[in-house]
């Protein structure tokens, strides 16, 4: 690299920019651990606060607060569970606000970097929303007519049942956590590195001595301007699509047969 | 849900696939001729299975 104005660029992006040094000493207060608890925090207080004197004429923080409530209670439990999803609410009202925090800190200055960036946190929430419909399924049907409802597509021949059922399993009881969990963690690890890329070859064009290139160099920093709001889009989107398919596993689990 | 009919497609082949690859290597030690079956019939199932759950109910 003849243009390389700073050798201590960290160039080309790598899997090393995802494991900041620790906080404390040992491997237990990282950046991620940190901001997993603040993105708690944030919404414990928030809530708290809102509805600390609730009013019949809500105040702008209750407003808020009610129509976030009120979102996923409508757009999601009640319309992809129905009527029985309205006390699933709390739980993925919870579910989407701390992903969608936990997503943010992606863009959020200072910080950029996503806690979901990491596997380990969209995995446990994966397993949280498999052991979820799980159980709700289980203690709706009993076992023999859960697995059932799960296994056998309806309207099915006995003779197809063996070629039909290992699919079903895998489909159900492996793919779904797992989809769950990368589908997350894919997308905020590949938009931290999209924004690496832009951010940091802005840096690298423009410390040539082409004119041309430092145009370039410009552009691509326009362009990390633009992905950052594009990031901004699929911290939302990732977060609704990941409390809309817990709520669809927990219909197909809680669903009488038809 | 467009990605549950993916999901049925891919899951039909691999499963039946890898199922036949198991055949071919430590039963009939037929060379390829189980995978091929394997495939063809974890298709079948899988676009059989996408049409059962999303058919208008």
């Amino acid at each position: 690299m003849l243009f390389l104005a700073e050798d201590n660029l960290p160039w080309p992006p790598s899997v090393e920019d995802f494991f900041p040094p620790s906080i404390a000493d040992g491997p237990w207060l990282t950046k991620f651990t940190l901001f997993a608890w603040i993105a708690t925090a944030l919404l414990i207080i928030f809530f708290l606060v809102a509805y600390r004197s609730p009013k019949l004429v809500p105040t702008k923080l209750q407003w808020l607060a009610e129509s976030m409530y009120g979102f996923v209670r409508t757009q999601i439990a009640r319309d992809v569970i129905g009527h029985e999803g309205l006390r699933f609410a709390p739980y993925l009202t919870s579910l989407f606000l701390f992903i969608l925090v936990n997503n943010l800190w992606g863009v959020f200055p200072g910080v950029q970097m996503s806690v979901n960036a990491h596997i380990a946190f969209p995995a446990m929430l994966a397993i949280l929303t498999y052991l979820l419909f799980n159980y709700v399924g289980i203690r709706k049907h009993g076992v023999g007519k859960y697995l059932k409802t799960q296994l056998i597509p309806p309207g099915a021949p006995v003779w197809l049942f063996p070629l039909l059922i290992p699919l079903e399993a895998l489909q159900v009881f492996i793919l779904r956590p797992f989809t769950l969990a990368v589908r997350l963690f894919a997308n905020m690890f590949a938009g931290h590195v999209i924004l690496l890329v832009f951010t940091l070859g802005g840096f690298l064009l423009f410390a040539s001595d082409n004119f041309f290139l430092k145009t370039f160099g410009v552009a691509s920093w326009a362009f990390a301007i633009v992905m950052t709001f594009f990031e901004i889009i699929v911290a939302l989107l990732q977060a609704y699509v990941f409390a809309l398919l817990t709520a669809v596993y927990i219909e197909g689990a809680i669903a009488e047969e038809h | 849900m467009a990605w549950t009919a993916l999901g049925y497609l891919i899951a039909g082949m691999a499963f039946w696939g890898f199922v036949g690859w198991l055949i071919d290597k430590y039963w009939l030690h037929t060379r390829g001729i189980a995978v091929g079956v394997g495939v063809v019939v974890g298709t079948a199932a899988g676009i059989y299975l996408a049409l059962k759950r999303l058919e208008a109910p």
